[in-house]
């Protein structure tokens, strides 16, 4: 054996699979891999197979810096074929920040519905969380999904959920390291014209249990909560507008750990559907002037609330072909770092440069001759290894 | 000056400040252990000389603080992991146990970037490791993740 072979033999005996060097090393090099890499690297060997399936090396992953730094993005288009609504859940396996290179473009994506089954009207990206999606339809049917690892998970139903009744929230707990997924639901019992009491009652849903769990207080609150929330520091965020019709409109919060909800105030100068979460702070985006927009700077301090001009309202003001609506109704999805915005509407997802004045299109509606899918949803996630299942 | 002797008896004398980015050895420093010539018994002299060369060029640019000091480093990192396969599987070795992080990570990432679009078989023959899955069991895991392997 001469000294190269020899050498290479002392590394492989040393890196043999049942050493702890050896796994420890291996670790450090597997995190770094594309998440496809990770999972087809789980028939090497049971050594292997192993470390790659403990949830523990799925939490590393997720947390290591450039985990976190790179997006993707969901859409569900939404369509009419045939008489039939036709809907379909493309994940786009291309980080965002490739496509802003001037080489970078090509969305590889595949279409998800057809995996899981029928899903009824109205089928909502909730919200993504640590690379997981929350995907809920009008049938109060609920999946999380992990489209990097390509699993699902079909939450039991829950009985007591009235169809169509719920408002959905979903988010993660750290202290006890549990995914959830909250439903509001109000309920009206109408006595007589003059006796009509509002109760709303809140279900949270724990995957770490697999269990549904019902949180006792049934609360007077003559609330209307938009139907989705925003999940952030904690919290499922809804808007809230209520039924006496001089009353502002508010934030609705539920704090996932403490099972509590609070109220924040929210500016009222124009109509507002949803709260997202820009560049990690509360942001709305006005529904009939897209312009109009309000960045909470500092979480929960009501004062905080900036009216910023929204950053692309010059391609708005650019756009004199009034046929050309490509940025007719952009909703701000979120900003990939300083200079990157990424818009979408029913039409386009945009990826917006600022410091540069450009914009680049990732993924236009498909129109082909009668069919006409329009983009109902659109969420960011991040590629991670984190299981959509129950830890049984 | 600090002096170390690699397990095949070369010695190389280093700067004190490029010694402690070798934590195992600061640590041997701070504890008192370490006489003048410090024995580093799992690292060949090739390999050692290796590791000063990058601990070396590190703390040099460490005092440089612009873009185009930082983008010259990066350039040095990648020229500096073109090495045979052995050579890499060595430095990582030696930069674990003499724990020099970036050093760590540099190669690991090399490796990384090398192996991410190869076969199970193809890593098999890498890092000579044995297939303990039976023929179905192997087919089993296949099968659950086909589109991984696509």
């Amino acid at each position: 054996m001469n000294v190269e072979e020899g050498r290479v033999d002392r590394f492989k005996k040393t890196v043999s699979p049942t050493s702890e060097l050896a796994l420890e090393i291996m670790e450090n090099i597997l995190l770094r891999l594309p998440v496809k890499s990770v999972i087809r690297f789980k028939c090497v060997c049971k050594a292997w197979h192993t470390l790659i399936s403990d949830p523990y090396f799925a939490k590393t992953h997720l947390r290591l810096p450039q985990t976190q730094a790179r997006s993707r993005f969901c859409i569900i288009e939404d369509g009419e074929r045939d008489e039939h609504n036709y809907m379909v859940i493309r994940a786009f396996t291309e980080d965002c920040e490739a496509f802003s290179d001037e080489t970078g473009g090509g969305s590889l994506a595949f279409d998800y519905l057809s995996d899981i089954g029928n899903f009824k009207r109205e089928v909502v990206l909730l919200d993504s969380c640590d690379g997981l999606l929350c995907i809920v339809d009008l049938g109060g049917k609920i999946v999380l999904w992990n489209p990097s690892t390509r699993q699902y998970y079909q939450l039991p139903r829950n009985p007591d959920i009235r169809e169509g009744c719920g408002c959905y929230g979903f988010g993660y707990v750290s202290s006890s390291d549990d995914y959830r997924v909250v439903v509001v639901t109000s309920l009206i019992n109408i006595y007589s014209k003059l006796l009509v009491d509002y109760k709303t009652r809140v279900d949270v849903f724990s995957l770490k249990s697999n269990k549904w769990k019902r949180i006792q207080k049934e609360e007077e609150k003559d609330t209307g909560l938009i139907k989705y929330a925003t999940f952030l520091h904690g919290a499922a965020h809804w808007i809230a507008y209520y039924n006496k019709p001089y009353d502002d409109p508010k934030i609705v919060a539920f704090d996932l750990e403490k099972e509590q909800f609070r109220e924040m105030a929210m500016p009222n100068d124009e109509e507002y559907l949803k709260v997202r979460v820009v560049g990690g702070c509360l942001c709305l985006n006005g529904y009939n002037d897209p312009t109009k927009m309000w960045v909470m700077k500092q979480y929960g301090i009501d004062t905080s609330w900036t009216k910023i001009t929204a950053p692309y309202t010059s391609i708005l003001r650019r756009s004199n072909d009034i046929m050309n609506q490509q940025f007719y109704n952009c909703e701000l999805l979120d900003t990939l770092n300083d200079d990157l915005l990424l818009l979408f509407n029913l039409q386009k997802l945009t990826l917006y440069d600022q410091k540069k004045n450009t914009y680049k299109y990732l993924y236009e509606k498909r129109m082909w001759f009668e069919y006409d899918y329009d983009i109902d949803h659109a969420s960011l996630y991040v590629e991670t290894l984190v299981s959509p299942h129950p830890q049984l | 000056m600090i002096t170390f002797k690699s397990y095949d008896g070369e010695t190389f004398d280093i700067d004190e400040t490029v010694a402690v980015e070798l934590k195992t050895i600061k640590h041997m420093m701070e504890d008192g252990c370490a006489g003048n010539e410090i024995p580093v018994p799992n690292v060949t002299g090739k390999i050692l000389a290796k590791v000063i060369e990058y601990c070396k060029k590190h703390v040099e640019s460490g005092k440089a603080e612009d873009q185009a000091a930082s983008d010259d480093l990066k350039a040095w990192d990648a020229d500096f992991v073109k090495v045979d396969q052995a050579t890499l599987f060595d430095i990582i070795l030696a930069a674990n146990y003499l724990d020099i992080k970036s050093l760590l990570d540099l190669t690991c990432q090399t490796v990384a970037d090398m192996i991410k679009g190869k076969t199970p078989e193809e890593i098999r023959r890498t890092f000579g490791i044995t297939n303990d899955f039976t023929p179905e069991e192997e087919e089993g895991i296949r099968r659950e993740n086909q589109w991984a392997f696509e």
